[in-house]
């Protein structure tokens, strides 16, 4: 049996044309994005720094990462064509800060407004509004706020640095605002301090924390979804993120990635049914995001839960949770290490005299997203993106399905098939740019 | 007859100061010289200017203002640009054979004595109102894409140093003909300089 | 006892859009008094009442239909088309409003099909989108995105049944009145005519060089700061209008001028005088904007 299945609070929608067997069983899952809107075709023609503004335009809730690729794209182009672009550490740190903010809010959203409602209307149980989460998550907003101006959709970064010019009174701000997520985050999130957690290294451990976190792995655990939703167990990182380097893991081997290697693949764009491309890695479909940083990074958590249990479902969301954890210990380094004496902008050749191409690639909330851009004297020739989504939810055949196909595929009903859909953190708009 | 009103009087001193100071410069021209050339007493002369240095930045403001009246006439034609420079060079070059005694003040006075003029009349403030009528004819030369885009001051000093200059040759006697005859080679020769390519 | 009166209907209706504003509504930090008195029959991404499909059978009657996005007449949100469906929940909306930029004039999308992307009422300046008849009940809340207090100050003004006075393109006025120059930290700058001769300091003003559209654009932005903390000029970032019909407009970073002059005037300053106002400022040369206003970072 057919049938199509609109999948909703995933930033914009989806359609899941799901093949279901007489149980219910789901066969095969095509994912289809509806919503195409040509942002590449309008960065084309423009001046380059035009893409500060326009980019961050593709998300409202990863806005910034599309800024730092499309920085970062500049800068290659920069240096391609020869001239010379640097950075100081200060001005680094803060895009890193305003990144992993970033990354921080996305996650928060993604646990309390989508994975524990839909687990909850799976249960039939009451999901109040989680307002104490939209209240942290706007709190790391106003982390990233007080250096980027404001969020969403700053465009602070610039080849040579950033905007801002910070003074202790910012840095003291964010100091405040950071001991509150963290505190948020052990005391809410995780029901335990990052000491006791680092320490985990069972799966049953992790579902007895007392915080939201757990609640939610025992919702997975109630709807019989904790060992389901696998996938291939081929992971990829692209960008830089801390404690990573490029490299992609298939299986028991690990090689350094090269973005040589990524492709897309248009044949499954059905002009009117979906706009989304797959992307490639070797010709093959490879995870990207949270479990696939955990991963290539070594953090010990996740390390211990995948070595025994895979790419499942609830692996995956524990990397999500692991990953702010991280991302918070970072966010304090970076803030406490901050040079304020260093120059937050140092000017590069002016961007007419510069012919050339690059390309950006950022660890985004979803994984790693690609900008790649060919300027002629200060004009955009051409601009195409890679989101994290094209990587994990793109459509492959029954024989060699996609990463969140892959997932889906088993699933004993369409309901639970979507649930593990929205593991991946689904975003249309960025999969549609 | 009515007595002329204090401000009739301001000016007809300023029109025999302004004889005076471009002719004699500043620090030759003394306030009795000014005084004795108007037929009045010195201490009467201080009624009106509180010092020779007031007398002097009141004289800048006044050529500027007219100046500017000028050449605001001009941006307000219907004229284009090219006709605006052969205008703006013809009412210069106008002004200078009818009433040489105002440019003279400007290049002699104005600009050799710059410390008399530097209370007061910092930068460009004396000579603003003559400045942005010049803005104005380049910022829409620009804007209607007769002109190319660049540097204000670079434009400015090209059009304005070149017609100081030729007064500046006239004014020695150098000049083998008349300084109107030069009227349409040198607006064509600004013309050119700027034009957009 | 008084029964507890109905609580205001809300539609949440999105467009061609990239989420923004819903996320920036989000940051609202009295969302949750906010949320006590209203209820979202439909929205993207908080719990509502109705599915998206269910919404677009149902066409429920609402108090406010908000819309987030610019609009194309084929453009389909769960099944249904926009030609159908925006007027269909418009006509059954006591109050309409135009969230953001593309929702109110066509904004970024736009640029991708001139000819069939517009915002509802707006078609960038002109009164030509498709509920343009339906003008008098709709607000326009321009910005990319729009500030959440922005939105939650237009629904509590309809909460407590007041009238809210709107500029010639539908916009509260006591939002819009203000330029974005106004409250901006630089204006001291700005008076003297001290240009910010890089990017990433704290000192000069981003009007003369770097395309700061803060003197011509309407927007609070410097008023009700964003996130609370901070605004695009006061992080050293150029202004870019996005609360105007113009937006976006091309060369966002710098400024563009004709023989070293901004082509565009501080509003309603005319050239001339703005020329000869800046002649006298520019002549003098105030030392403590000339220097670092904080030398030491150390």
């Amino acid at each position: 049996m057919i049938t199509h299945e609109l999948i909703e609070r995933i930033e914009g929608e989806a359609l899941i044309d799901f093949r279901t067997d007489r149980s219910g069983r789901v066969q095969d899952a095509q994912i289809r994005f509806l919503h195409f809107r040509g942002m590449e075709a309008i960065l084309e023609g423009r001046h380059p720094l035009d893409a500060l503004v326009i980019a961050p335009r593709v998300c409202g809730i990863c806005g910034h990462s599309h800024l730092i690729a499309a920085v970062e794209a500049i800068e290659a182009a920069y240096r391609h064509s020869g001239a010379e672009v640097k950075l100081s550490m200060k001005a680094r740190s803060i895009r890193n800060v305003t990144k992993f903010s970033e990354l921080l809010q996305n996650h928060l959203k993604w646990l309390y407004l989508i994975m524990l409602g839909e687990s909850a209307k799976l249960l039939r149980e009451e999901h109040p509004l989680p307002l104490k989460a939209l209240n942290a998550a706007s709190q790391a907003n106003r982390l990233a706020a007080l250096f980027s101006g404001q969020w969403p959709h700053s465009s602070y970064a610039l080849p040579g640095g950033v905007t801002c010019d910070p003074t202790h009174i910012e840095i003291m701000q964010a100091l405040k605002i950071l001991a509150e997520l963290e505190r948020f985050v052990e005391a809410e999130v995780l029901g335990c301090s990052f000491g006791e957690f680092e320490t985990i290294r069972s799966y049953r451990d992790l579902t007895a924390l007392g915080g939201d976190f757990g609640k939610l792995l025992q919702n997975v655990e109630r709807l019989g979804l904790a060992d389901t939703g696998h996938s291939h167990g081929r992971f990829l990182v692209l960008g830089e993120h801390p404690g990573c380097r490029s490299m992609a893991i298939d299986g028991n081997t690990r090689r350094a990635a090269d973005v040589a290697n990524v492709s897309e693949d248009a044949s499954a764009v059905i002009e009117g049914k979906t706009y989304a491309k797959n992307a490639l890695y070797e010709g093959a479909f490879y995870e990207t995001g949270p479990l696939a940083r955990a991963l290539v990074s070594g953090r010990s958590v996740i390390g211990a839960i995948h070595e025994a249990h895979g790419d499942s479902a609830s692996v995956r969301i524990a990397a999500r949770m692991d990953e702010m954890v991280d991302l918070l210990k970072n966010i304090r380094r970076l803030i406490e290490t901050l040079d304020l004496s260093e120059p937050s902008y140092i000017a590069p050749p002016p961007i007419e005299t510069i012919s050339g191409e690059g390309r950006g690639i950022v660890e985004a909330p979803r994984g790693s997203l690609i900008h790649t851009l060919r300027i002629e004297k200060g004009k955009i020739i051409a601009y195409a993106m890679i989101t994290p989504t094209q990587w994990n939810l793109g459509n492959g055949t029954a024989v060699s399905p996609g990463v969140a196909q892959k997932a889906m595929i088993g699933a004993q009903s369409r309901d639970k098939a979507s649930f593990l859909f929205r593991t991946f953190d689904v975003c249309s708009v960025c999969t549609t740019h | 007859m009515a007595r002329p009103s204090k401000e009739e009087r301001k000016v007809s001193i300023m029109t025999k100061a302004l004889e005076l100071f471009s002719k004699e410069g500043f620090y030759q021209t003394t306030m009795p010289s000014i005084a004795e050339k108007i037929g009045m007493s010195v201490g009467n002369l201080y009624n009106y200017f509180a010092s020779k240095e007031t007398l002097a930045k009141e004289l800048i403001l006044y050529i500027a203002n007219m100046l500017g009246e000028e050449i605001r006439r001009i941006n307000e034609s219907p004229l284009d640009t090219r006709e605006k420079i052969v205008a703006i060079v013809h009412m210069y070059f106008k002004i200078a054979q009818e009433r040489p005694e105002t440019i003279e003040y400007f290049l002699r006075v104005y600009l050799s004595n710059r410390e008399v003029f530097r209370e007061g009349c910092e930068g460009m403030i004396c000579v603003s109102a003559f400045v942005t009528e010049l803005m104005i004819f380049f910022e829409e030369g620009v804007r209607s894409g007769e002109l190319r885009d660049q540097d204000f001051f670079s434009a400015f000093g090209l059009f304005m140093g070149y017609l100081g200059g030729m007064v500046f040759l006239n004014g020695e006697r150098i000049l083998p003909n008349a300084l109107e005859s030069y009227e349409a080679s040198i607006a064509e020769n600004i013309y050119n300089a700027l034009k957009a390519r | 006892m008084p029964s507890k009166p109905a609580k205001f209907q809300i539609v949440w209706l999105q467009g061609i859009t990239c989420n923004g504003n819903t996320h920036s509504f989000l940051n609202d930090p009295l969302l949750g008094s906010l949320l006590d008195k209203v209820r979202f029959l439909y929205h993207p991404i908080l719990p509502s009442q109705m599915s998206l499909r269910e919404l677009v059978v149902k066409i429920p009657k609402s108090d406010l239909l908000i819309v987030e996005g610019a609009y194309r007449g084929d453009f389909e949100r769960g099944g249904a088309v926009m030609e159908k469906l925006l007027p269909a929940l418009a006509a059954r909306a006591k109050n309409i409003v135009a969230l953001g930029s593309c929702a109110s004039f066509g904004g970024i999308f736009k640029e991708a099909s001139p000819e069939s992307i517009s915002g509802i009422v707006y078609d960038k300046s002109e009164a030509t989108g498709p509920l343009a008849a339906m003008r008098e009940k709709v607000i326009n809340l321009g910005g990319c995105p729009a500030h959440p207090e922005w939105l939650s100050f237009v629904i509590g003004m309809m909460l407590n049944k007041r009238k809210v006075a709107l500029d010639e393109l539908g916009r509260p006025k006591e939002l819009y009145a203000y330029t974005v120059h106004n409250g901006c930290l630089r204006n001291d700058y700005f008076e003297w005519k001290v240009d910010s001769r890089s990017f990433g300091t704290k000192e000069g003003c981003l009007y003369y060089e770097q395309g700061c559209q803060g003197p011509f654009t309407h927007g609070s932005c410097n008023k009700i700061l964003w996130n609370g903390v901070a605004s695009k000029t006061r992080a050293g970032t150029p202004c870019f209008g996005c609360t105007e019909p113009t937006f976006p407009k091309t060369d966002l970073f710098r400024t563009k001028t004709y023989m070293s002059i901004p082509s565009e005037m501080p509003l309603g300053v005319p050239k001339r005088s703005y020329l000869a106002l800046a002649g006298a400022a520019k002549s003098f040369h105030i030392k403590r904007l000339e220097e670092r206003l904080i030398d030491d970072h150390a």
